[in-house]
């Protein structure tokens, strides 16, 4: 049986990195949500941020939406089921971690 | 990097932040208590008209102000959920400010029951949002809920009549001029959480 450790070395990289996960977390939370908000959330520059969407894009994780609002363009994102389910197991799986991590000894 | 619960926490209270939103709405709520506690006889059709273009006016400058919200800070739309919880709540809510408005001006209560329905509008938005992801940043809204409660029940703790020493006639007028301004308190108060928690961007 594998420790802890191991196991978090086999954590899923593209959802792991700390900017992916909480894009994936907030639009777990939301039905969709914007560029300028994922933007103001993460802190990340407009190119990083769209970067981390772009891969998360062609992962299947996630879909967007280009459009004009107020004569404004605005990118509406959205989880796809693949995206929800995806974060969802991944929660999961650092909660389950980090209580082996917790009750784990050497011996 | 935010962490998890953070996160969740600002994307179900985001809505809410917007604080700005409500302040037109408090000011409405408080113009109009005002304008009927100056009222001496029936209002004039074109006193009517200019107190709807006033309140008109303010719920206009809400709907403006939650435009300059999403282009500042974005905009995310509720889960389906969320929003048939949300639609539910308002009709509810709704119904529940009109029974309370009929009770307050067909009998007299040693308590309003208006101020009783905007006091659990606040708790229940407070409840909602932060039941999920137990954020502590929304504490205004149970402190503005409390204010409002001991407004609206202030004869049963041994004020009658207050509100006339404040120079009101009735106490509906009082605690909806009340609730409006705690409903301002709000606002600002919610703003100021927002732009704490959503830094401006560095570079556009």
């Amino acid at each position: 049986m594998s420790s802890p450790f191991e196991e978090l070395a086999g954590l899923d990289r593209l959802v792991h990195d700390p900017a992916r996960l909480s894009i994936l977390t907030a639009l777990a939370s939301c039905r969709s949500a914007d560029f300028v908000f994922l933007q103001r959330l993460t802190a990340l520059k407009m190119g990083n941020l769209s970067s981390h969407l772009s891969k998360l894009e062609e992962a299947g994780l996630v879909k967007s939406e280009k459009r004009f609002l107020h004569k404004r363009p605005n990118t509406l994102l959205q989880l796809t089921s693949k995206g929800r389910s995806t974060i969802e197991r991944h929660w999961r799986q650092l909660e389950q971690l980090r209580e082996s991590a917790d009750n784990w000894s050497p011996e | 990097m935010q962490n998890q619960r953070f996160i969740r926490f600002l994307v179900a209270s985001y809505p809410y932040l917007q604080g700005l939103t409500a302040v037109p709405l408090g000011l409405a709520l408080m113009t109009a208590a005002i304008w009927a506690n100056s009222l001496h006889r029936r209002a004039e059709p074109l006193e009517l008209l200019l107190i709807s273009v006033l309140v008109a006016g303010l719920l206009l400058v809400s709907w403006l102000i939650s435009r300059q919200y999403s282009r500042t800070y974005g905009r995310t739309q509720l889960t389906r959920h969320d929003h048939r919880f949300e639609l539910i709540s308002s009709l509810l809510g709704g119904a529940l400010a009109l029974g309370a408005f009929w009770l307050d001006i067909s009998s007299e209560l040693p308590f309003s029951a208006v101020g009783l329905v905007f006091v659990l509008a606040i708790l229940g938005t407070y409840v909602k949002v932060t039941w999920s992801v137990r954020g502590k940043h929304l504490l205004h809204y149970p402190v503005v809920a409390v204010t409002l409660l001991l407004v609206s029940v202030l004869p049963l703790l041994g004020l009658p009549l207050w509100w006339e020493s404040l120079g009101f006639r009735s106490q509906l007028v009082s605690v909806v001029a009340a609730a409006g301004f705690l409903i301002v308190v709000l606002g600002l108060w919610s703003h100021i959480l927002l732009i704490r928690m959503l830094p401006p961007i560095a570079e556009t």
